[in-house]
């Protein structure tokens, strides 16, 4: 059963992991544009992961793990198109590091699909179909040029949207 | 060979698709397929022979309708001015002026020929245009945007090479009394050739374009917002031209917000169960203001987006270096506020620019599946004609053929992306001047 209790007890615990990670060999190797998106990749997952399928990184399943970074990251994550090919680079570097501290399992399991799969997380999230109507409008700001993170801006893509689409009529 | 060319369908479109495939291969081996002399005639001048094109029309006496645009290429292509006066008259005639500005726009694009930009200016600046209903003041602004976006379109598509002659007519312009926002365009135009041509003499234009665009935003600009956007992103002023489309937002929802709680309150009121029984005839009339008001609002919104997807089409269409994600974030937020087909297009030419065919081949399949309507059907099809005539299209091409091959294919479909195919090989596979 989902619990907001343990969702925060996973997220303190992969915190402190990352931590560790940015000191390690793996974090090491990543490009300056992987190590900014790191922190955001590694704790969205997580969240994800959890909250869809229950998983903390220690359970993480392939098949799990294939759904959320396909379907799920793609069509609810608001990011530059950068952030989503930062993905797979940082997440085998971050189960790398687990692996090596023992703190998962069918590590390479995961490896061999999260690489498989790279191109096609990319796909999805340059695909405006796929994706939900809370990323769609964000994208409608940044595609505009709006401050997403002020609420007057937001709501003008809103008005924008609901008077293309009547979306006010009762 | 392409497939296409089993295509079962009626000659005048066959012949045009053959020219159009003349256009992509640069070749000879589709000639054998023409039947019409004007359409043989056009697919020769493509590949340079000025004299058998010459030799197979000069003796034709009345030009069919639809060899209208085949000899205009052609009077433009041999300097023929008083024939090509001549089947102006013609064509403005028969088909009215504004297809003749359409043909003269295609041909200027194609040709390079600073003879047909100079008519076409000349054309598109002194258009009658056909609105009774419409105010004077109104009508020039009407009129000014119509200008600047033949221009606009004309100056975009030949930013590589440019025509001799644009600049003297964006000066010009310049130069006579023109509002505000058509001021902009031109700076912006000027912006984007000098950046391109003689980057010292950008800043003068662009400075003063910058000046122009810290006023306060006004509904008059919306017309033109998108051209002044277009022009900035070819200059590469990414952060200016996503400026500009903030200011876009802001002018096109000014107001609009409190009009729609308005007009949700009253519907409120109207539809709750207390007041159901004595219905207040004045509320209803209210409602019905409030609803046509906002309806306008939807309409006027609407058609800025319409002019923002040609733009988009135009920025796909350009050889220079451009920030393809700025456009593909353009057409997918096109698609998301307005559900309009024709997005999808430069959606997909940007998948294709940027080497994701994966991507634009599974989409093109999947919205073939999902489109029932024909009307919205009929658009997609258009819309794969541009697609084909893309110069990075490679193995799409072969997605497309397959989709047109396909039995039971309606003709109405084929005939659709023969004619986009068409039109689009005139701006892609131009013709190169010096």
């Amino acid at each position: 059963m989902w619990s907001d209790k343990e969702l925060r007890t996973i997220l303190r615990k992969v915190e402190k992991w990352y931590d560790e990670f940015t000191e390690s060999e793996f974090f090491k190797d990543l490009s300056d544009q992987q190590k900014e998106y790191s922190a955001d990749i590694i704790m969205s997952v997580t969240e994800y992961m959890y909250n869809y399928y229950l998983a903390d990184p220690s359970k993480w399943r392939r098949s799990d793990l294939e759904d959320c970074l396909l379907n799920i990251l793609p069509a609810k994550f608001t990011a530059e198109i950068t952030f989503f090919e930062a993905i797979v680079p940082v997440l085998i570097a971050f189960i790398k590091f687990l692996s090596k501290k023992g703190r998962i399992r069918g590590a390479q399991t995961l490896i061999t699909t999260i690489k498989r799969i790279r191109r096609e997380i990319i796909k999805n999230a340059k695909n405006p179909f796929k994706w939900g109507i809370a990323k769609s409008l964000v994208m409608v700001g940044i595609a505009f040029g709006m401050n997403i993170l002020d609420k007057k801006e937001v709501q003008k893509i809103q008005t924008l949207y609901n008077i293309l689409n009547m979306k006010f009529l009762p | 060979m392409s497939q296409l060319i089993k295509l079962d369908i009626p000659s005048p479109y066959k012949d045009r698709l053959a020219v159009a495939l003349t256009r992509i291969n640069q070749n000879e081996k589709y000639l054998h397929l023409i039947k019409d002399p004007y359409y043989l005639s056009e697919a020769l001048i493509h590949l340079g022979k000025i004299d058998d094109a010459k030799r197979i029309i000069e003796l034709k006496r009345k030009i069919p309708k639809h060899a209208y645009l085949s000899s205009l290429i052609f009077y433009i292509m041999m300097n023929q001015s008083s024939k090509l006066l001549q089947l102006m008259r013609i064509i403005k005639k028969h088909q009215g002026t504004e297809t003749l500005i359409e043909y003269l726009k295609q041909t200027t694009v194609y040709t390079g020929s600073s003879t047909a930009l100079r008519i076409l200016y000349d054309q598109a600046k002194h258009i009658e245009l056909d609105i009774k209903s419409i105010p004077k003041s109104h009508l020039k602004e009407i009129k000014e945007g119509y200008l600047a976006n033949i221009l606009n379109t004309v100056h975009l598509l030949r930013l590589e090479s440019p025509i001799k002659g644009i600049l003297d007519i964006i000066n010009q312009t310049l130069n006579e009394e023109i509002s505000p926002p058509f001021r902009m365009v031109c700076l912006s135009m000027l912006t984007s050739y000098y950046s391109r041509w003689d980057p010292i003499k950008m800043n003068q234009p662009y400075n003063e374009l910058i000046e122009m665009l810290q006023g306060k935003p006004r509904l008059a600009e919306a017309p033109f917002i998108h051209i002044i956007f277009a022009n900035l992103m070819a200059s590469g002023k990414n952060d200016e031209a996503g400026n500009v489309l903030r200011r876009l937002v802001n002018i096109l929802t000014q107001g609009i917000k409190k009009r729609i709680d308005k007009f949700v309150k009253m519907t409120n009121i109207l539809s709750s169960s207390k007041k159901q029984k004595a219905v207040d005839e004045n509320l209803i009339s209210s409602i019905a203001n409030e609803y046509a008001y906002l309806m306008a609002v939807k309409q006027r919104i609407m058609s800025i987006f319409i002019l923002l997807l040609g733009t988009l089409q135009n920025l796909v269409r350009v050889e220079i270096p451009i920030n393809l994600e700025r456009i593909e974030e353009l057409a997918a937020a096109g698609i998301i506020l307005t559900s309009d087909i024709e997005f999808v297009e430069p959606l997909f030419q940007t998948w294709i620019k940027q080497g994701y065919h994966d991507l634009a081949e599974e989409e093109i399949k999947e919205t073939i599946r999902r489109l029932k309507d024909e009307d919205t059907l009929e658009a997609f099809f258009h819309s794969l004609g541009k697609i084909y005539a893309n110069k990075q299209a490679g193995r799409i091409r072969n997605t497309i053929e397959k989709i047109l091959i396909k039995r039971k294919r309606k003709e109405t479909l084929i005939k659709a992306f023969i004619d986009a195919l068409y039109t689009e090989t005139l701006y892609i596979y131009k013709i190169t001047t010096s």
